[in-house]
C-alpha cells in the first residue's frame, strides 16, 4: 500500500495500481471536499434563498417550468433555463426586441380581457409564476399581493406570516408564509427591495416595498400572456388535483368554480398548494 | 482454493484441538494456524528455514541438503517419498525422472504442479490427464 | 403518523398499512442476523461449504447482485455523460438499488471471509495481480461512490432540506455529480470485469478458463457486457415491481421503452460475444487440453440444455422481444422480456460458480452438488429483506421518481 508497507515492492504492476486506486481515493475526496467547501461559503454567503429555489425550480415538473414565450406562441416548446428570471435571459431579450419593433403593445385592452377562465386578472399590474402581483405605485413604490388564483386555490382565505419592515427581498426568494389548515405556504417574492409596508390577506396588498434604483421587472408577466398562462395553471391545478384512481375529472375548458373546498374536501391539498406555489 | 483442481488447499472450518496431555508433542517450530485460515502442503518450510540457519552458523550460504527433508519424506518407513532438486542433474529425484515412469497429475491443463508421480503401468500413468467423457461413463 | 415526513404531493399507506408491509421482512431480517451471528462467532463451519466447495451460495448472491446493480452506474453514465436525461426519472431510484446491492454484497463478503477481522490486510498488502483484489478495491471504492450519491437523495427528504446545511451541501453536491459518475463508471467496469477475470484465469478448471486479451480473459468483457445489459432491464423490473405493489404509476411509458431498448441493444451485442466465445472455448481452448468440450456437459443436471436455456430462453429471446418489439409490444411484455434478462444473468453467474465447482477433475473426483445451510440461506435472505426495508423507506420518504406526481397524471392511461 505505502513504500513501507510489508508487500510492497517498485514493479510496473504495484505501481500501475496504486496510482489508479490513489487517483480514484483523490478525486473522491477533492470532490466531496470542494463541494463541502462551497457548502459552507454558500451558508456563510447568506444566499439560502436563491439556492433554495435553483433547487425546487429544478425539481418541477417540466409543464410548471414551461417558458413565457410558449404561452403567446412564440416558441412551440421551450423549458425555462433560467429559473423563471428573464431579466438575464438572452433568449427574453431578443424576443421583446423583436416585439417592439413589430409595434406589439398591451395597452388599451379591453377591461373585458380581464377576465381570465373566470378570474380577474387586473392588467393593471405584473404577474409572478408563483401567483404574486406587482403594481407600480405613484410614489415609486411597489405594492405586492396574492392574485385570483392564489386566493381561489386558498379556499376561503388563510392567515399570513409577513416579514418585518425593513427586511429585504430578491426576485424568488421566501416572500412571505401562509398558514392554512397546518400547512406552511411559502410565497415566492416577485421583486427585489425592500418592505416598508406590510398589509396582509384583508388588505388591498401583502407588502409595500421600496425597489432598489435600478428596479427590473422584465422577469413579470403582463398583459397577453396572463390568459394562456392562467389556462395552463388551471391545468395545472387539474393534475394536481385528480386523484390517482379517478384521472382528471376538471372538464378542459372550464372556469374555476369560486369554492374548490365543495368539489375537492379530500384532495390532497398540501400537496396542491406544494404545486401551485412552487414549492416541490 | 476454487482455483486448485487437485483440492490440495485446506480451510481450517474448526479452531484445532488436540487432547489434553498432547500439548508436549506439539511441534515447536509450527505454529497451529486457527479457524478461518487456508492452508497448504509447503514442503515442511521450517525444516527449510531450519537447515539455513544451521548453514548460516557454518558461514555458508547454500544449505547442506542432506539438512533438509519434508516430514512425510522422513517418515515414510517404505521410502516411497523422494524429495529433491530436479534442475540438480546428480540428485536422486532427477536420476528417478529420466527412466520415463513418471508422470503428474493433470498436466494437460499446464498447471505444472511439483508433485510427481512414478508408476510401472501406462494406463496408471495415462490416468493423470483428465478425461471428462470416459469420467462420465465410469460414473453412469 | 408519518405524513409530515412524507414528500409533498406523494400519496403513500397509511403508517398501519407499512409496518405491516414491513414486518415480515423484518422477522427474516432479524432471523438472518442471528444466522450471521452465528457464522462470524463460529466460524464457517456453520456452513455446508467444504474444502471442495469453497465457494457457495453466498459467492452466487454477491456476483448476481453485483450485476444487477450495475443499472446504477449505468444510468448515471447515461444521465451524466451520455445526457440521456429522460432516464433522469429513474436515476434515483437506480441510486437506491445500487447502494442497497453493493452494501449487500459486502455484507456477506464480510461474513464469507474466514477472518473478518483480518479482512483489511487485503487493502493493506494488496496482491495486485490478483483479480480478487482490484474487486475488493473496485466495490469498496464504488460503494463510497454510491453512497455520495445516495447522500443528496437522503437530504432532499421533505424535514432535512429544511436545515440549510443539507440544503447547501446537496446543492453543491449535484454539481458534482457527473465527476462521481465518470469515477463510478471506471470502476463498475473493472470489477463487474475482473470478477469474470476470477473464472477465466482458472487454469486448473477447464469449464470456466478463457483466453483473451492481455490479462483478461474473455470472461473478464462477457461480464461487463451482461452486466450493463441487465443493469436497465432490472431497473424496469424494479419499477414495474414498485409500482404494482404501491399502486402508482411511477414513469412514463417512454422512459420503460427507453430502457427495453438499451438493454436489448446490449444484450444482443451480448449474446453475440457470449456465442462466439462459447464456440471459441468449444473448438479451441478446450481441445488444446486435450478435452472434448462437450464432455463438460454429460454431467445430469447440467446438461446442455443450461447452455441453450442461458444462451437461448434468457439471452436471444429476451433481446428479440426487448429490440423488435419495442414500439408494438405492451410495457407488460417489455417487462416480462427484463424478468428473462435478470434470470439469464442469475443463471450465468450460477454456471460460472456452481457448475465449475461441481465438475470433478481429477480422474478420481466424482460429480459434485452441494446444498447450502440453514444459516447461509437465512445470511442470503438477510440481504433480500434488507433491501426491500432500505428501499421501501426510501420510497416512502424520499422522492425516487421524479415523474410520479404530476407530468404523469398529464400524459393519461
Amino acid at each position: 500500500m505505502l513504500p513501507w508497507v510489508y508487500g510492497f515492492s517498485w514493479e510496473t504492476g504495484q505501481i500501475v495500481f496504486l496510482t489508479i486506486f490513489y487517483s480514484v481515493v483523490g478525486i473522491l475526496i477533492a470532490s466531496c471536499g470542494l463541494a463541502a467547501v462551497r457548502a459552507l461559503r454558500d451558508l456563510k454567503s447568506k444566499n439560502l434563498d436563491g439556492i433554495r429555489w435553483h433547487v425546487d425550480f429544478n425539481d418541477l415538473g417540466d409543464f410548471a417550468r414551461t417558458c413565457r414565450h410558449v404561452f403567446t406562441g412564440d416558441v412551440s416548446d421551450r423549458i425555462c433555463p433560467n429559473g423563471f428570471d428573464c431579466r438575464t435571459c438572452r433568449f427574453h431579450r431578443e424576443f421583446a426586441a423583436t416585439k417592439i419593433a413589430a409595434g406589439e403593445a398591451t395597452a388599451g385592452m379591453a377591461p373585458d380581457r380581464e377576465m381570465s377562465r373566470g378570474l380577474r386578472m387586473p392588467l393593471d399590474r405584473l404577474y409572478h409564476r408563483g401567483h404574486t402581483w406587482v403594481r407600480k405605485e405613484a410614489d415609486g413604490t411597489l405594492t405586492v399581493g396574492l392574485d385570483e388564483f392564489g386566493k381561489r386555490v386558498l379556499r376561503n382565505g388563510a392567515s399570513a406570516e409577513l416579514p418585518r419592515a425593513g427586511s429585504m427581498l430578491t426576485v424568488n426568494g421566501k416572500g412571505w408564509f401562509l398558514l392554512k389548515d397546518g400547512s406552511r405556504i411559502r410565497v415566492l417574492s416577485p421583486v427585489d427591495g425592500k418592505v416598508v409596508e406590510t398589509g396582509g390577506p384583508g388588505s388591498r396588498f401583502y407588502l409595500r416595498v421600496a425597489p432598489p434604483d435600478d428596479r427590473d421587472l422584465r422577469h413579470l408577466l403582463n398583459g397577453e400572456e396572463i390568459r394562456p398562462w392562467i389556462t395552463r395553471e388551471i391545468e395545472r391545478l387539474q393534475m394536481a388535483l385528480a386523484s390517482e384512481e379517478v384521472g382528471i375529472d376538471l372538464a378542459d375548458g372550464g372556469e374555476l368554480v369560486e369554492d374548490l373546498t365543495m368539489n375537492y374536501p379530500d384532495a390532497d391539498w398540501d400537496g396542491v398548494w406544494r404545486e401551485i406555489f412552487l414549492e416541490p | 482454493m476454487a482455483a486448485c483442481p487437485y483440492h490440495a488447499r485446506y480451510f481450517n472450518w474448526w479452531d484445532p484441538e488436540w487432547p489434553k496431555g498432547m500439548e508436549g508433542a506439539l511441534n515447536p517450530d509450527v505454529a497451529p494456524r486457527m479457524r478461518g485460515v487456508v492452508e497448504k502442503c509447503n514442503f515442511c518450510f521450517h525444516r527449510l528455514q531450519a537447515a539455513r540457519e544451521k548453514a548460516a552458523v557454518r558461514g555458508a550460504r547454500d544449505i547442506d541438503l542432506s539438512d533438509y527433508v519434508p516430514a512425510c519424506v522422513e517418515a515414510c518407513p517404505a521410502k516411497a517419498i523422494t524429495f529433491g532438486d530436479l534442475l540438480d542433474e546428480s540428485s536422486n529425484v532427477f536420476r528417478l525422472f529420466e527412466d520415463g515412469k513418471t508422470f503428474r497429475l493433470l498436466e494437460n491443463l499446464g498447471t505444472a504442479p511439483k508433485v510427481y508421480y512414478r508408476s510401472e503401468r501406462e494406463w496408471v500413468r495415462r490416468l493423470g490427464e483428465e478425461d471428462f467423457a470416459g469420467k462420465a461413463e465410469r460414473n453412469g | 403518523m408519518d405524513r409530515h415526513l412524507v414528500a409533498r404531493g406523494a400519496q403513500r399507506a397509511p403508517f398501519r398499512r407499512f409496518a405491516l408491509w414491513i414486518a415480515p421482512w423484518a422477522v427474516m431480517l432479524v432471523l438472518g442476523a442471528y444466522a450471521i451471528y452465528l457464522c462470524l462467532s463460529k466460524g464457517l463451519n456453520q456452513t455446508n461449504m467444504d474444502n471442495r466447495f469453497a465457494f457457495g451460495l453466498w459467492i452466487f448472491l454477491d456476483l448476481s447482485i453485483i450485476a444487477l446493480g450495475a443499472g446504477a452506474f449505468f444510468t448515471g453514465f447515461l444521465v451524466y455523460i451520455m445526457k440521456r436525461h429522460e432516464l433522469r426519472a429513474v436515476l434515483s431510484s437506480a441510486v437506491v438499488l445500487g447502494f442497497i446491492c453493493y452494501s449487500g454484497a459486502i455484507l456477506i463478503l464480510m461474513v464469507d471471509v474466514g477472518q473478518p477481522l483480518r479482512a483489511w490486510f487485503t487493502f493493506w498488502h494488496p496482491n495486485v495481480h490478483s483479480m480478487l483484489t482490484e474487486v475488493t478495491f473496485c466495490i469498496t471504492c464504488y460503494l463510497t461512490v454510491l453512497a455520495i450519491e445516495y447522500a443528496p437523495i437522503l437530504m432532499k427528504n421533505r424535514k432535512l432540506k429544511d436545515i440549510p446545511a443539507f440544503l447547501v451541501f446537496e446543492f453543491e453536491l449535484h454539481k458534482v455529480m457527473p465527476i462521481l459518475a465518470g469515477v463510478g463508471t471506471f470502476l463498475s467496469f473493472f470489477h463487474q470485469g475482473s470478477l469474470g477475470g476470477l473464472y477465466g484465469v482458472l487454469q486448473g478448471r477447464p469449464f470456466a478458463f478463457r483466453e483473451g486479451i492481455g490479462i483478461w480473459p474473455t470472461t473478464f468483457f462477457l461480464f461487463i457486457v451482461s452486466a450493463v445489459a441487465a443493469g436497465p432491464s432490472f431497473i424496469l423490473l424494479t419499477t414495474w415491481l414498485v409500482s404494482k405493489i404501491s399502486g402508482k404509476r411511477l414513469v412514463t411509458d417512454n422512459v420503460s421503452r427507453l430502457l427495453a431498448r438499451i438493454s436489448g441493444i446490449l444484450l444482443i451485442v451480448y449474446v453475440l460475444l457470449k456465442s462466439v466465445d462459447t464456440l471459441g472455448w468449444l473448438n479451441k481452448t478446450v481441445p488444446e487440453f486435450g478435452l472434448s468440450g462437450m464432455s463438460f456437459f454429460l454431467w445430469a443436471p447440467f446438461n446442455v440444455w443450461i447452455l441453450f436455456l442461458e444462451v437461448v430462453v434468457f439471452g436471444l429471446v429476451p433481446a428479440l422481444l426487448l429490440l423488435a418489439g419495442n414500439k408494438q409490444l405492451r410495457v407488460g411484455w417489455l417487462v416480462f422480456s427484463s424478468f428473462l434478462v435478470c434470470c439469464g444473468i442469475l443463471l450465468n453467474r450460477f454456471v460460472m460458480t456452481i457448475q465449475t465447482l461441481s465438475l470433478p477433475t481429477l480422474p478420481f473426483d466424482k460429480f459434485m452438488l452441494y446444498s447450502p445451510s440453514w444459516q447461509e440461506v437465512a445470511a442470503f435472505l438477510f440481504v433480500v429483506a434488507y433491501g426491500v426495508i432500505v428501499y421501501s423507506l426510501s420510497f416512502r420518504y424520499l422522492r425516487l421518481f421524479p415523474q410520479e406526481a404530476g407530468a404523469i397524471r398529464l400524459q393519461g392511461d
